[in-house]
């Protein structure tokens, strides 16, 4: 696994607004982490959420602006 | 699925895919037959023998060692997608009878070349026909599902005439979609061209004007409007895309309402700016995703995967080869990881084939990616560590959704079981792909953030073009990019792009020069 570059930014998806940051330290690696292209886990280091109505998209990008792993999301 | 080639000649293929770099075809001629395809990929080859080529290769080393495989031979050349119009000439095919014609386009298996120069047969054989015979041999093919492919290649075929048939065509096929209005603005050379009973008669397969387009046209505030604003209007109102849904409803209220003065052209004008029977966000999913023919798809007998390496824990799964056959002559192929055990209600995850319906909507960009779907067993993992992360409350209020699917770079689908009232349906499903691809095609084109400058043509775009694709669009441009990226992979490379490229033509011809 790739060594972590250290922060994770969160950000508002609809605001574009960084709204919080994260030691990666802190964050668990099914957050802090996402398969790469080739399937190895890959540092993310920046959280994009947008909510609208019911539905809420998670994206998760690598340090090179890859977008590494989508999230649908739904309130059950 | 491997249904052409042995085994040996798509390992030295393979080899070839993955090896050091290739100084054009010599050392990859492992074998004539082998050396001969890969030849053909190159960027001189006749464009017919190159998607015969690339059909074989997707077929035997799988559509990403082909993509790799192209690129190592043709570095400066994309991988193939060739527009409808694009295609190879087929071989001529001339149908004797409607039986005949139909037997051919309706048969098994999936749609490779030879398919083509049905559809063109097809296409001659309206042709040949009176516009009266033509309407019936029509409807006689969309009641077999069949037109619409036929549609999409009109245009093609050199030696008809090609106005004439696509308007009898889209008449039968948009009857019911389409006003009368839009579809005469759309096809008014086509209609003029026409005697005037045969242009009665396909006016009235359309059907009768939508009431609340009539009355809008009597008004002296659409009359004030520019041609240019009356044609958005009236498309805007009666298009097939999946943004006019609720907009007759909503120009019907607007009439009703006395304090609405319709006799200025500043409350039409407003009407096209505000949209206010745009489809809501609840919608989502359920009314975006339309008119979309899912692409010929084969499942065959599973095999026994013990012990699948879900995302949700190991369990027993049958792993399905899913094949996808698109009109291009592309295939497309993966496994799709079904498990033993499907979840206890009120749990519900998706039957494989409403997953291949759903697959089979989305179009070769996504397709193109996949390397594997997993329908889950139980819940995602992760949902519990989302559920207890800092920065996820901050960024949420702390309200926590389970998920439902994820896509990787890595091109892994996964899918979770979902709520009973939360069900998945192919459309839904279908659209969170494709709304997903616009992402990763924005993200790779331009960064994920809209205060990167290479965003600015895309929100210049957006202000010209003023109306939204969704409400959803409306929550940020990367969303709004997503968003019109899948209305426009639902109307690329068929006639329907016309009324995407009037109702957004900034945000189109920027569509278009990604995804041409």
């Amino acid at each position: 696994m790739t060594d972590h570059p250290g922060k994770i930014e969160y950000v508002d998806g609809i605001t574009g607004k960084v709204v919080h940051i994260a030691d990666a330290a802190d964050v668990d690696d099914a957050i802090g982490f996402a398969p790469g292209p080739d399937g190895t886990p890959q540092p993310v280091t920046r959280i994009v959420i947008t909510t609208m109505g019911d539905n809420r998209e998670v994206r998760q990008l690598g340090a090179d602006g890859t977008l590494l792993r989508t999230t649908f999301q739904r309130v059950a | 699925m491997r249904s052409h080639g042995t085994e040996e000649v798509a390992s030295a293929a393979r080899a070839a895919a993955d090896g050091p770099a290739a100084p054009r075809v010599a050392p990859l001629d492992a074998g004539a037959d082998l050396g001969q395809r890969v030849a053909a990929l190159g960027p001189g080859a006749d464009l017919g023998q190159r998607a015969l080529a690339g059909l074989w290769l997707q077929r035997t080393i799988g559509n990403q060692a082909t993509q790799r495989l192209a690129r190592r031979i043709a570095p400066d050349d994309k991988p193939s997608q060739p527009t409808l119009t694009q295609l190879q000439q087929p071989p001529r095919k001339d149908f004797t009878s409607r039986e005949e014609m139909l037997a051919a386009l309706t048969g098994g298996g999936i749609w490779t070349g030879p398919d083509r120069a049905d559809i063109w047969g097809a296409l001659r054989w309206l042709n040949a026909q009176t516009v009266d015979e033509m309407i019936s041999e029509a409807q006689a093919l969309a009641a077999k599902f069949a037109l619409g492919p036929v549609m999409d290649q009109v245009g093609a075929v050199p030696d008809i005439n090609n106005e004439r048939v696509r308007v009898v065509g889209l008449a039968v096929l948009q009857a019911g979609f389409i006003s009368r209005a839009s579809f005469e603005v759309q096809h008014t050379a086509a209609l003029n061209a026409l005697a005037a009973d045969d242009r009665s008669h396909v006016l009235n397969l359309v059907g009768a004007e939508i009431p609340a387009i009539t009355q809008m046209r009597q008004t002296a505030g659409f009359r004030a409007l520019t041609s240019g604003e009356q044609e958005r209007l009236t498309l805007l109102l009666g298009s097939d895309l999946p943004l006019s849904r609720d907009e007759p409803a909503a120009m019907a209220a607007l009439l009703a309402d006395r304090t609405k003065d319709t006799t200025s052209a500043a409350t039409f004008r407003k009407f096209l700016t505000d949209q206010p029977g745009l489809v809501a966000v609840s919608e989502w999913g359920r009314a975006i995703v339309k008119n979309v023919a899912p692409a010929k798809h084969e499942y065959g007998s599973p095999t026994d995967a013990k012990g699948h390496d879900y995302h949700s824990g190991s369990a027993d799964a049958k792993a399905y080869q899913l094949t996808i056959g698109r009109l291009t002559g592309a295939v497309f192929s993966f496994p799709v990881f079904d498990p033993v055990t499907r979840p206890a209600a009120p749990r519900q995850l998706p039957t494989l084939e409403n997953l291949a319906q759903a697959v089979s909507r989305v179009p070769p960009p996504v397709l193109a990616v996949i390397t594997r779907i997993d329908l889950n067993p139980a819940l995602n993992p992760d949902d519990a560590k989302w559920a207890a992360d800092p920065g996820y409350a901050k960024a949420t209020g702390g309200s926590f959704p389970g998920s439902y699917m994820t896509c990787g770079a890595d091109g892994v689908v996964s899918i979770y079981p979902t709520a009973a009232v939360h069900a998945q349906s192919v459309e839904e499903l279908s659209g969170a792909l494709m709304h997903e691809s616009g992402h990763a095609e924005s993200d790779k084109a331009w960064g994920d953030s809209p205060s990167d400058k290479g965003w600015d043509p895309w929100k210049a775009a957006m202000a010209s073009d003023g109306l939204s694709a969704s409400k959803y669009a409306q929550a940020a441009p990367t969303e709004d990019f997503a968003e019109s990226w899948m209305q426009y992979q639902q109307v690329r490379g068929t006639p329907r792009e016309y009324e995407f490229s009037k109702l957004m033509p900034a945000r189109f011809a920027i569509l278009k020069a990604l995804s041409p």
